[in-house]
This record gives structure tokens, sequence and C-alpha cells, in this order.
């Protein structure tokens, strides 16, 4: 009969007690993975639909002060009446929607009746992504004094 | 080797770590299981949202944030709202900073929303919250800034309710009917809704007017009504008529104002008002064994037993 060796016994206890505490962990990280999934799932679950969110976003060009929509000469906004001036370049839309690294990105396709149109983009939007979500209705534009019908393209990213 | 104590401090180290721990473990299912986490994700995307209609609307805007956040820390940073549920000590304040909601809305420019934070602490956050915008600026504001229907306490906002309600529905049309000149008219009827559980109105003709004397469990309000003469109309079953200086309604158990002020008409059964002389009475048949059926007010003119013509409407 083979005698254990000095520290033999205690060498397996040891290893019995490793056993069980990874075990633990191992219980423990499924069951906070379990939650995890829980809460996300219910986090959605109480969230604010996506497309409200793009839609009151969005809403920001069409009614906004000092945005995209047309401000006449007493400096009152003409809701859905885009500003084809302000369709030129940038720098108004950027001025009321500043998507840095979060959030949506827009962009805005202005088109008169008579085929010519203007776009203008957010600072994230990439130009050769496909979008999220593509929005379009009908709009009065105004350029100077005279307001034409159009459509309004709205690109989301 | 480490000293002999030292792996008993070690070992009490341990223990109290573990026990902080599992405490600050244990709130935050505590708060999990009471949906206080998915509540406060609600509104923080909720508040994301308002900030993000506000700054959508032209001109400035007064928002009445619909919910009761008192419980929360409500934070308005420059391009998100922070929710948190604060508390004092080292598990509360862990707590708080796990179970924070963050909920991110876009502002017009980094620099127009203001760099300093709107902050409400949980001691001093009222009930109710408004979200302002003024010129750029979106900001919270609540009943410290402003006062207005919102701004009183859930008693105080029922009373006011119940008041406006006494007037609009009661006292008006007393009023109304006192206008009237001919005499033994219908001359109206009243809304009964206020005639809920628990609830009474005692009516009394004093020589200045007519006293109501509304009182439902904690809430009791009174008016006077200057310059109207009341009177209780007791119909008895000949025709024949009873008068009496005040009347004290209440609901039954149905919650319904009791069937001897009420008359039937082709759809509900109603209380009437009438006009005699100088009074405006409510009417009221004497016998408790008559049903309203008895007592029919149909193409104005209001009949008792036995088809009797009591009263006509008033002109």
């Amino acid at each position: 009969m083979r005698m254990n060796k000095k520290g033999e016994e205690s060498s397996t206890s040891a290893w019995g007690t490793i056993a069980v505490v990874v075990y633990l962990l191992y219980i423990g990280a499924v069951a906070v993975i379990i939650i995890l999934g829980f809460m996300s799932f219910k986090n959605n679950m109480v969230g604010i639909p996506e497309t409200v969110k793009i839609k009151v976003l969005s809403t920001r060009f069409l009614i906004a002060d000092n945005c995209l929509a047309h401000q006449d000469a007493t400096g009152r906004v003409q809701g859905f009446v885009m500003d084809w001036n302000k369709f030129q370049n940038d720098d108004a839309i950027r001025n009321c929607y500043s998507d840095i690294d979060k959030g949506y990105s827009f962009r805005l396709t202005l088109q008169k009746l008579d085929g010519s149109e203007r776009k203008v983009l957010t600072g994230q939007y990439k130009n050769g992504q496909l979008p999220l979500l593509k929005i379009k209705r009908p709009i009065a534009i105004a350029e100077g004094d005279e307001i034409v019908p159009g459509r309004l393209i709205i690109d989301v990213q | 080797m480490p000293k002999r104590g030292e792996s008993t401090l070690f070992f009490l180290f341990t223990v109290i770590l573990a026990l902080v721990t599992g405490l600050i473990l244990l709130n935050i299912a505590i708060k999990i299981g009471n949906n206080e986490i998915f509540e406060q994700k609600n509104l923080a995307d909720d508040a994301a949202l308002a900030v993000d209609t506000l700054i959508s609307a032209p001109g400035d805007v007064e928002y009445h944030f619909n919910r009761d956040t008192s419980y929360y820390e409500v934070l308005l940073e420059q391009d998100m709202v922070k929710v948190t549920q604060s508390g004092k000590g080292l598990i509360a304040d862990t707590v708080s900073q796990a179970t924070e909601k963050v909920s991110e809305y876009i502002p017009r420019s980094r620099n127009s929303v203001p760099p300093v934070p709107e902050f409400r602490s949980f001691e001093d956050h009222e009930e109710h919250i408004w979200l302002t915008k003024d010129g750029d600026i979106v900001s919270f504001a609540d009943c410290n800034f402003d006062v207005n229907t919102f701004c009183f306490s859930a008693q105080e906002r029922i009373r006011n309710q119940i008041m406006a309600r006494l007037n609009s529905e009661i006292a008006s049309a007393l009023r109304s009917c006192s206008q009237k000149k001919e005499d033994l008219c219908v001359c109206g009827t009243f809304s009964t809704s206020l005639f809920a559980k628990d609830a009474e109105l005692e009516i009394k003709n004093t020589n200045e007017g007519v006293d109501l004397k509304y009182k439902r469990p904690e809430i009791e309000i009174e008016q006077k009504l200057n310059g109207i003469n009341f009177c209780v109309y007791g119909i008895n079953l000949d025709g024949s008529v009873e008068k009496k200086d005040s009347v004290y309604l209440e609901a039954t158990d149905e919650e319904e104002l009791s069937d001897i002020y009420l008359f039937a008409t082709e759809s509900r059964k109603i209380p009437l008002l009438v006009k005699s002389g100088e009074e405006v009475c409510i009417a009221m048949h004497n016998d408790p064994a008559q049903y309203p059926q008895d007592y029919f007010y149909n193409n104005e003119i209001l009949t008792g037993i036995g088809g009797k013509e009591l009263a006509r409407k008033c002109g």
C-alpha cells in the first residue's frame, strides 16, 4: 500500500475549493447575462419607438425657428414652408441640429416640381450608406416672395 | 509569512467587502423587481423626447411634464437627460450611480444649450415640473418659478376642481333658475356627478341667499349664492306640495342621488328644479315608496301619479 505523500491530501481539497469557486463564478456570470438580457429587453419595451423619435427630430427642420423653415419679414416662422435659400449649403441645418457622434443623421432633399433640387446634410450623414428610413412629403417652398409647391425627402441614418 | 493577526484582519476586510457588495446587489435587484429602473429609463426617454420637441417648436414654450418625478433626480445636461434615484451613504450612492439612466437629445448646437445644467435635487424637487424654452435655452422649471393650476397639492387640486364643478353644475343651475319670471314651472336640472361615494351636499336657505355645503372625506367646500331664495318642493301623492328650507343630498350605495329627488324622462332619471314664486326649489316626491317612474317629465310637462299634471317647463 502506497502512503500518501506529504501534502497530497491537502492538495486535493485545495483543488476542490477552486472548483467550487470556479463553478460559483460560472453560475454568477450566467445569472448576470440573463439579468442583463432581461433588462435590455424590458428597456426596449418601455422605451420610445425609434420612428417617434425620428419624426420629432425631423419636425425641427419643418417648423423650428432659425432652421430650414421660411421666416417672413417680421421673423415669424412659416411652418412647413421650406426656405429654398437655406438649402444652398449645410450651414442652416447644422446650426439647428448638431449630431456630433451620436443620434440620427439626416439628409434633406428639397425638390421643386420643375425638377430642380437641393440637398443639405447634418454633420454625420454618410452619403455612401443606405438610409435607415426615408420620409417623403409634399411641402411648400419659399424663394424670395414666391411660394411654390414641392417635395421634401428626408433620409435618416 | 504573514504575521499572526494579519490574516484575521484580511478575513474581516473580506467579510465587510462581501457584505457591502451583497447589499448593493440586493438593492439593485429590488429596484429591478420594483420596476424602478425601467421607470427611470422611461422617464429619461420621455424627458429627452420632450426636450427634442421643445427645440423643434417655434417661439418660446412652456411644457408641463405631466408625471410625478419627485422620486428622482432629473438632470438636464447639454445633450442628455440623466435620471437617478438619489440617496445618502456609500451603498445608496453606489446603487444610484449603477442604476442611473441616460437618454440623449440633439441640441441645436453644442453651445446654445446652457452648459450649466438645471439641477433639481431629490430633497427640493417638486411634484410638477415644466420644461421651458426661452430662445434657444431649454431648462427645467418647477412651482418655485411659476404658480398656476398645476402648482397645488393633489388635495388642493381636487378641492379646486370640485369647487369649479359645484359652481358650474349646481350653483349656475340655481342662478339660471332664479332668473325665470314665471311661477310654478320646471326651470332646469343639474348634474348629479358630484354625488360620489361618501359625498354629501347640504343646500340651505338663509336670509342672504343659499348656502351650499359640499363634503366628502377630507374635503369640505362652502359656497354662498346671494340673492336667491331656496326651497325643497315636496310633492305628495295627491299632488299637494310641502315646502322645506333645506335639503341634505347624499349618494346612495349605487353612487347616485336618492330616488326621491329623481324624475323619469324617456331615457334617464334626472333631478328637477322648480320655480315657485320667488324661490328656486329642488323637486322631490315625498313618499319614498314611489318610484321616479311614477313622476314623469316628458314633452316639457311634469306629471305625477295617474298622469296628473304638476308643472310645465318655464318659458
